[in-house]
């Protein structure tokens, strides 16, 4: 496989992958704290929804950086790893290395725009993906019962994944018990299958009734217009040729057919259910929507230039034309969305007084201290990551935001918090701490922070 | 199949869609991706009529049913809605399995 034109997409595929990390000084998403927190101190690991993401994210420690730049590698990486997967599923289906080349040039144009994982940091389905490609190639390669630790693995990354892959492992299931053409061999790992994939199914749906809030309303709408007139206009178009192509191709081969049908179904209707009334999480279910119409363009890219230029040099040069104009349009995409996140004017992001402020505050303060900032500011939720101490938000509806000097030493006194840190670009201290430096001493202030001593 | 035929058929399922779209309230986008997606599979001879007329006889109506502004599912919260739709997706597709199977061991029909 690895010819030079797969080796010149990785390398597109990582230059769009470090456009992240080298273009942007902090992470960007309001969930990254999140994820580091718990992966810090792998609390509670078993009710969380994303055990094997923080596990992953905790083994990061080898890298050498601070936890907020080993998250955006960590990034970075999925968005790699992910490409590669996805190269080796459509190199096992064609065995075509154009294919493999095109599916990891085009996993990389949707680093951002298409895909917002680095945008919203969602860390967790961005790394679940790896499993779900290598589980689908298991299943593929008549790998049976390594499909059910890959499965298992998918789900406990991210939940939603794993349900794309409950309702793919069903479909595909129901396809083969119509038919007569599976083997003998077979059969006695495919009831494995379905007793594992049935009791999955089961479990989460008993998640869902007894948790139904982990599924929200729906905020964003898919619209295939949108994603048409977008750079990744070319990929949506050829993914349709990919698909009657290959299922062509492989109409004597019931597990790839069945495959490629139930991945279709489930994928379309997760990322389009709210055309159905259904109308939840299309923006996280459009990512395994995407994620098809990569496997299904590289599919079709092979096929569609060797038809629309027999000859091999023009083939060549064209090919390279329009990889160049997508690359060129991508890059500067990104670009946009990059600088957007850094601009000082916009606060999308920690802001670079704030970023020193917690980074002072991590030597300046004691190690037993206890910080408090609004709850209204999310960049608050840096500050146990970056000074390292212990950190509480104090709700909007607390009555202490109304009280006076002696109501705020209360409130300090009976919670042991010690200090007070007031994110200046959003908030302002409240006035009876403003105007009583000398009960609330200021141990630190920039253009971005002031912290106001309350013990 | 000549260019001629091609277009004005694929004019027809547009049409179709557009009547479902406007008049029946379903998504616009919906039902013209689902037309050109069914009649392409269907021209290319992927999907034989064992499986478009039951799909066209059970999907659609039912499809609709739920792509109407307050339809059956608005009521329910979120996790509830899914797990009807992906088992209406589940039922719908072992139905037609089972149609295409029965289908397929009667040529005469």
């Amino acid at each position: 496989m690895p010819r030079p034109i797969v080796l010149l997409a990785t390398c597109a595929l990582i230059v769009f992958a470090l456009q992240y990390p080298l273009s942007t000084t902090f992470p960007i998403g309001g969930d990254a704290a999140s994820y580091i927190t718990k992966s810090q101190h792998l609390e509670n690991l078993w009710t969380s929804r994303y055990p094997t993401a923080h596990l992953l994210l905790r083994a990061s420690v080898v890298l050498p950086m601070e936890w907020p730049d080993r998250f955006v590698w960590m990034m970075a990486l999925g968005h790699i790893a992910t490409g590669v997967t996805l190269a080796w599923l459509v190199w096992c289906f064609t065995k075509n290395p154009l294919a493999c080349a095109a599916a990891l040039f085009f996993w990389g144009l949707s680093a951002t725009g298409i895909q917002q994982h680095f945008q919203d940091a969602t860390f967790a389905q961005l790394w679940s993906l790896p499993w779900f490609l290598l589980w689908l190639e298991s299943l593929y390669s008549r790998a049976w019962w390594r499909s059910i630790p890959l499965l298992l693995l998918t789900i406990t990354t991210h939940p939603f994944t794993g349900l794309l892959a409950i309702m793919i492992s069903i479909l595909f299931l129901i396809q083969l018990a119509g038919t007569k053409e599976v083997s003998a061999a077979d059969k006695k790992p495919l009831l494995g299958m379905t007793g594992v994939t049935l009791m999955l199914a089961l479990l989460i749906t008993s998640i869902l009734f007894l948790r139904p809030t982990v599924i929200r309303d729906n905020t964003d709408h898919l619209v295939i217009g949108e994603a048409i007139r977008s750079t990744y206009g070319a990929q949506m178009l050829l993914a349709l040729v990919g698909v009657v192509y290959t299922l062509r191709k492989l109409r004597h081969d019931t597990i790839g057919r069945s495959l490629i049908v139930a991945g279709i179904l489930a994928t379309a209707w997760l990322a389009f259910n709210d055309n159905f009334g259904v109308g939840v999480e299309t923006k996280r279910f459009a990512t395994y929507f995407f994620v098809g119409v990569s496997i299904s363009a590289a599919w079709a890219t092979p096929w569609v230039l060797r038809r629309a230029l027999p000859w091999r040099v023009p083939r060549f040069l064209v090919g390279l034309l329009l990889a160049s104009a997508m690359f060129v349009g991508s890059w500067n995409g990104g670009a946009i969305v990059y600088r957007f996140y850094e601009s000082p004017s916009r606060y999308a992001r920690l802001h670079v007084s704030e970023q020193t402020a917690f980074r002072a505050l991590a030597d300046i303060l004691p190690a037993d201290s206890t910080l408090v900032s609004s709850e209204a500011n999310r960049h608050g939720e840096w500050l146990p990551i970056v000074t390292g101490k212990q950190w509480f938000a104090i709700p909007d509806s607390d009555p202490v935001w109304q009280g006076g000097a002696s109501e705020w030493k209360q409130f300090a006194r009976e919670n042991h918090y010690t200090h007070l840190v007031v994110l200046k670009h959003t908030e302002a201290a409240p006035l009876p701490i403003q105007d009583s430096t000398d009960l609330f001493p200021v141990v630190y202030a920039n253009t971005g922070v002031t912290v106001y001593r309350l013990l | 199949m000549t260019s001629q035929h091609f277009l004005s058929a694929f004019g027809s399922w547009l049409l179709l869609a557009d009547i479902c779209a406007n008049y029946l309230g379903a998504s616009y986008e919906l039902v013209v991706a689902l037309a050109a997606v069914s009649f392409i599979l269907y021209s290319r001879a992927l999907v034989t009529r064992e499986v478009l007329i039951p799909l066209l006889l059970i999907v659609v109506p039912l499809g609709l049913l739920f792509t109407v502004p307050d339809g059956l599912l608005v009521s329910l919260p979120p996790a509830v809605r899914l797990l009807v739709g992906n088992g209406f997706l589940v039922g719908i597709f072992a139905i037609l399995t089972v149609v295409r199977a029965w289908l397929r061991k009667r040529p005469e029909l």
